[in-house]
């Protein structure tokens, strides 16, 4: 097995774990940023039938940047400088690049009819794709939340809400990973208004500049709110509606589920009392079993394995749902949904499940 | 993040939320939550009374009422009509949750409450009234012979609900919960009010006493630890707050908390020094969720734990 990834990173560390347990040979690993610069290093690992996970390259700055700087030539824009750490920058741009890498990525796996991929690359583009990828579960027949498309900025979103009769909605960065600069707004006839958000923004040097904070900020002045959510459009943003969650305690949950080859495995619930609920925000994971009835669960597994129809070569992925009054709603899919350190399903955590997946499906 | 035991359990009561497509269980332990999500299409009067035509109403004890329709737009008293409406036949019910709402559903300072007089007259047996929620909160001075149970939590308590307090009686109360919040969201008034409505409020039965969420922790801490009527008090709760090293010092410095088993400080702003003599203190002091100052170009901001 040979891992596209970042060397010594968590998915990297727990995937050779469960190898180690499941006694199998240490898998090989190829940089993003090696891969980057020498595509031919892909040929040479992959000189023999196996089988290429691609991990993502964000957890790597020089990867990142190599992404970055490539989205910007083929957008015709100037050479965006490097983000600092936890920056939101040129979120467009980073897509465009890593969109051509992966397919180039694609072309050159053609030439090696022997590799098999876990998830191929241009499923993984488009779950990368948020906006697009929404639309293409709804046309596979999932239900998502009501889709406001393209958000241009904050004048615009006033607009869409109008339109659309609605004072609740999630915004989210189209080419954003995980909560990353994700806004629950809300509105009312009164006339107040309230960003909650993980996007903190800094005004210097002239310029707006974007950062990710792992405290969750709220912004109730319409000046703030509409400087942030102008930011954020600049960089590709969309709304969608907001979907009541199922209570629990003071708080809320959703639904973590991932999908190894078509079938629901692991799923976990995320209950926090902020409108995030990604578990690196402090939130809580619960015990599905618990807090689903039959039809709920039914419902999830249903929707996970209708969803994974919609990504047929995807082996694993993760789908972050609501599911209410038996319905499921798939409010993202995310083709590296699988780092969920230590959550089991019949005894075996996603690193391992995979692997023998796989095994079985040799 | 913390699930506050009040949204899991009330009046003693295992909280579940109520599914009209469920039967409902009839057991004793279990308060209903009736609530609407923002897909519903029906109101929470047609709730309830689907519900009322379940549940055995001889015997209901205890009931709470979540989101309403849209609560910041539609105030809470079409529900404190209808409930009212159905008062007669509940012979049982002693304990009342209105505006159980989480910040994902509704903001605390836009949920529209209502006016409470037509709710305490329609249930004189009643024991415990929560309310959630003090924008458009209306309290005309009352008297309730039964009530031992009495909070209003808020992000902004207007004074004028502390001023009708202290016109009101209430002979049997045994627990008082204020959360006063900030100037930002309402809270208007000063410790002096306080004052006046725990010299009004204090009975001989009276337990608990909570001034929570304050923006003037610190002057309330100033107070009460010099104040004579807290002798019969077991706990005093000034969490949630921005209680600081001013109203520390004044704790410890004071001369009324003999009689405490308990003071709860948590979300506090107080320095390591001052939290390790307290911890001294010959009762349980809680000093979780510390809290540290907001810097802003030389300015200091605290924050209340809800509301801001």
């Amino acid at each position: 097995m040979v891992l596209l990834a970042t060397p010594g990173s968590k998915r990297t560390r727990l995937l050779q774990a469960a190898r180690a347990q499941l006694c199998l040979p240490v898998a090989r690993v190829l940089a993003w940023r090696d891969w980057l610069d020498q595509p031919h290093l892909l040929d040479a690992a992959l000189d023999q039938p196996g089988v290429l996970k691609i991990e993502p390259p964000g957890d790597d700055p020089v990867a990142h940047l190599h992404l970055l700087h490539d989205g910007c030539r083929l957008l015709g824009r100037p050479p965006a400088r490097a983000p600092e750490h936890g920056e939101l920058l040129a979120m467009d741009a980073w897509f465009a690049g890593f969109a051509a890498s992966l397919q180039r990525l694609s072309s050159q796996l053609t030439a090696l009819p022997w590799a098999r991929v876990v998830n191929a690359p241009d499923e993984i583009c488009l779950m990368t794709d948020k906006l697009a990828c929404q639309r293409h579960l709804a046309a596979h027949g999932l239900r998502t939340p009501a889709l406001l498309g393209r958000v241009e900025g904050y004048d615009h979103l006033q607009a869409l809400l109008h339109e659309h009769g609605l004072d609740r909605v999630y915004l989210k960065p189209r080419y954003g990973s995980s909560a990353s600069g994700v806004v629950a707004y809300r509105r009312n006839r009164a006339g107040q208004q309230q960003a909650t958000t993980t996007a903190s923004i800094v005004a210097g040097h002239g310029a707006i500049r974007l950062f990710n904070v792992k405290r969750i900020r709220r912004h109730e002045q319409a000046a703030d709110i509409a400087a942030l959510v102008d930011a954020l459009a600049a960089q590709a943003l969309y709304a969608e509606a907001w979907l009541d969650k199922p209570r629990c305690g003071a708080g809320h949950y959703d639904l973590r589920a991932v999908a190894i080859a078509g079938q629901p495995a692991h799923r976990v619930a995320r209950m926090g009392t902020q409108m995030m609920t990604n578990l690196h925000l402090d939130n809580l994971r619960g015990d599905t079993a618990a807090l689903l009835d039959d039809a709920d669960m039914a419902a999830l597994e249903a929707a996970v394995r209708q969803a994974a129809r919609a990504f047929p070569a995807s082996r694993v992925a993760g789908y972050d749902m609501v599911v209410r009054r038996g319905q499921a709603h798939v409010l993202e899919a995310n083709a590296f949904g699988d780092l969920l350190p230590g959550l089991l399903w019949n005894g075996h955590d996603t690193y391992a499940a995979q692997l023998l997946a796989l095994h079985r499906h040799a | 993040m913390t699930i506050s035991d009040s949204t899991t359990t009330f009046h003693n009561k295992k909280v579940v939320q109520y599914d009209p497509e469920v039967a409902l269980d009839a057991s004793p332990n279990l308060v209903y939550r009736l609530s609407l999500g923002y897909d519903d299409k029906h109101t929470m009067p047609d709730l309830l009374a689907g519900f009322m035509e379940k549940v055995d109403k001889s015997t209901l004890e205890a009931l709470i009422i979540g989101m309403w329709g849209e609560p910041y737009e539609a105030g809470a008293d079409a529900v404190i009509a209808a409930l009212a409406s159905h008062a007669p036949q509940l012979p049982k019910l002693r304990a009342l949750f209105i505006g159980d709402m989480t910040y994902e559903e509704c903001e605390i300072s836009w949920i529209v409450q209502g006016s409470y007089k037509p709710l305490l007259d329609a249930f004189p047996q009643l024991e415990e009234l929560r309310i959630r929620g003090g924008n458009a909160l209306a309290l005309d001075p009352f008297t309730h012979e039964n009530l031992r149970k009495f909070t209003i939590e808020s992000g902004g308590l207007d004074q004028k609900i502390a001023w009708a307090l202290t016109e009101s009686v209430m002979p049997r109360l045994e627990h008082l919960e204020l959360w006063l919040g900030t100037e930002d969201y309402g809270f208007t008034g000063d410790a002096a009010l306080y004052q006046r409505v725990l010299a009004q409020l204090a009975t001989p039965t009276l337990r608990y006493l909570g001034l929570r969420d304050a923006q003037i922790a610190d002057e309330l801490a100033a107070w009460l630890a010099n104040e004579p009527l807290l002798a019969t008090i077991a706990t005093l709760d000034l969490s949630l707050g921005t209680l600081g090293d001013v109203g520390a010092e004044a704790l410890l410095r004071g001369t009324q908390l003999g009689n405490l088993k308990r003071m709860d400080l948590s979300h506090h702003y107080i320095s390591e020094a001052n939290q390790e003599k307290l911890g001294a203190l010959p009762f349980a002091v809680v000093l979780d969720d510390p809290q540290e100052d907001d810097e802003d170009d030389g300015d200091v901001y605290r924050y209340v734990a809800v509301g801001e």
